[in-house]
């Protein structure tokens, strides 16, 4: 089990999500680490699973809110 | 079947709820049921097993999801190839965005479809509604994105999302503390509104007049033409003011500013619509940019 790291970007608009998340996971994380991104901005969710998809990080998406949801980005 | 509906399922796939899905992509429910189901008939297979958390792929769906991820990326490369043959002139394109809608959601959809095509040249360009026709049927800009609804016989109107107007306020004024507030409370407070030609502002009005109320009764302290400003004001603890629920997101997040709702009104919806002229050639970038904003479902960032 890697180690868990949480990335608030609540009220960012993207593409500042998307950046923030790019950033943290291929600089801080090691493979098997997983980010939890807390967003509220549909677009920046679509975004960061497209990203990750392409990079070969395992992405799943939990809705916490009616309009905010977790990204757990967990590292390849 | 066609690529909007493979986009979508991957999202379900990925988001394993319906209701996550429909949320993401500002749609309801029922049409990502709908959409789901049409494309099981068409495949003729079952491609996803309910569970009590919501759903997973089946095996079948396993297979369509390995190769939809592989088409949409594969028609992606394609007009980016495709991209490389447009000259500079048609890499060019300029859009026109009301205040409410161009300071905050569009920059970002410029961006993501910038993203996926790198070569096009955008500008964005603020301005109200007026101006936007006026500047559509002059040429001078390509296609725009309003809030509200405009009619005119030149123009072609697509929806592309849907939101709510409400009442702003700092959380420190006295009447932060309710939820609810009457149009004769109302009244008593400083109200700054947007300027006459904002579709926000003709919405509230229209509602208030269907109620047999009237805006001039209101303590209107000032017009402005900025949405920014508006949310700095209502931010000091100047007085309330009207605007889009997107608009404030963050705010409303971070506990700077606080949402109303008006006791007369239930749920005021604004639509959010891109308009372009009628019989103008539209470059094959601005054709994109209308696919991308409006798929045959729309959705919007």
């Amino acid at each position: 089990m890697g180690k868990k790291y949480v990335l608030d970007v609540l009220g960012e608009v993207c593409p500042v999500p998307l950046f923030k998340t790019k950033e943290k996971v291929t600089r801080e994380l090691s493979s098997g680490d997983t980010l939890l991104v807390e967003t509220d901005f549909p677009r920046a969710v679509r975004n960061i699973i497209d990203w990750s998809e392409k990079h070969g990080h395992h992405v799943k998406v939990i809705e916490i809110d009616e309009a905010c949801w977790q990204v757990q980005v967990t590292k390849k | 079947m066609n690529l909007s509906t493979l986009e979508l399922f991957c999202l379900v796939a990925k988001v394993e709820k319906f209701s996550t899905a429909a949320n993401i992509m500002h749609l309801t429910q029922p049409a990502v049921s709908a959409q789901m189901q049409n494309l099981e008939s068409y495949l003729n297979v079952k491609l996803f097993e309910r569970t009590g958390r919501g759903i997973v792929l089946t095996e079948a769906g396993q297979i369509v999801y390995k190769h939809a991820r592989k088409i949409l990326q594969q028609f992606e490369n394609m007009e980016r190839e495709l991209d490389e043959l447009l000259s500079n002139k048609e890499t060019k394109l300029v859009i026109g965005a009301t205040s409410t809608v161009g300071d905050f959601a569009i920059p970002c959809t410029i961006w993501t479809f910038k993203e996926k095509y790198p070569k096009a040249n955008i500008k964005l360009e603020i301005l109200n509604l007026q101006e936007i026709v006026d500047k559509l049927l002059e040429n001078k800009i390509d296609i725009a994105i309003i809030e509200g609804s405009v009619q005119h016989p030149e123009l072609i109107t697509k929806h592309v999302a849907i939101d709510k107007i409400i009442l702003i306020t700092s959380p420190d004024n006295a009447w932060a503390n309710q939820d609810k507030i009457s149009f004769e409370k109302l009244k008593e407070i400083p109200l700054m509104i947007p300027a006459e030609g904002s579709g926000v502002r003709k919405i509230f009005e229209e509602k208030l007049k269907e109620l047999s109320m009237d805006i001039r009764d209101l303590n209107i302290v000032s017009e402005l033409g900025s949405t920014a400003a508006l949310k700095s004001l209502v931010e000091s603890g100047k007085g309330i003011s009207i605007c889009c629920n997107l608009a404030v997101q963050k705010e409303l997040r971070r506990n700077t500013l606080r949402a109303i709702e008006l006791e007369e009104f239930n749920d005021l919806d604004i639509s959010f619509q891109l308009i372009y002229p009628k019989d103008k050639y539209l470059s094959p970038l601005a054709h994109r940019f209308i696919r991308f904003l409006c798929p045959d479902d729309p959705a919007f960032c």
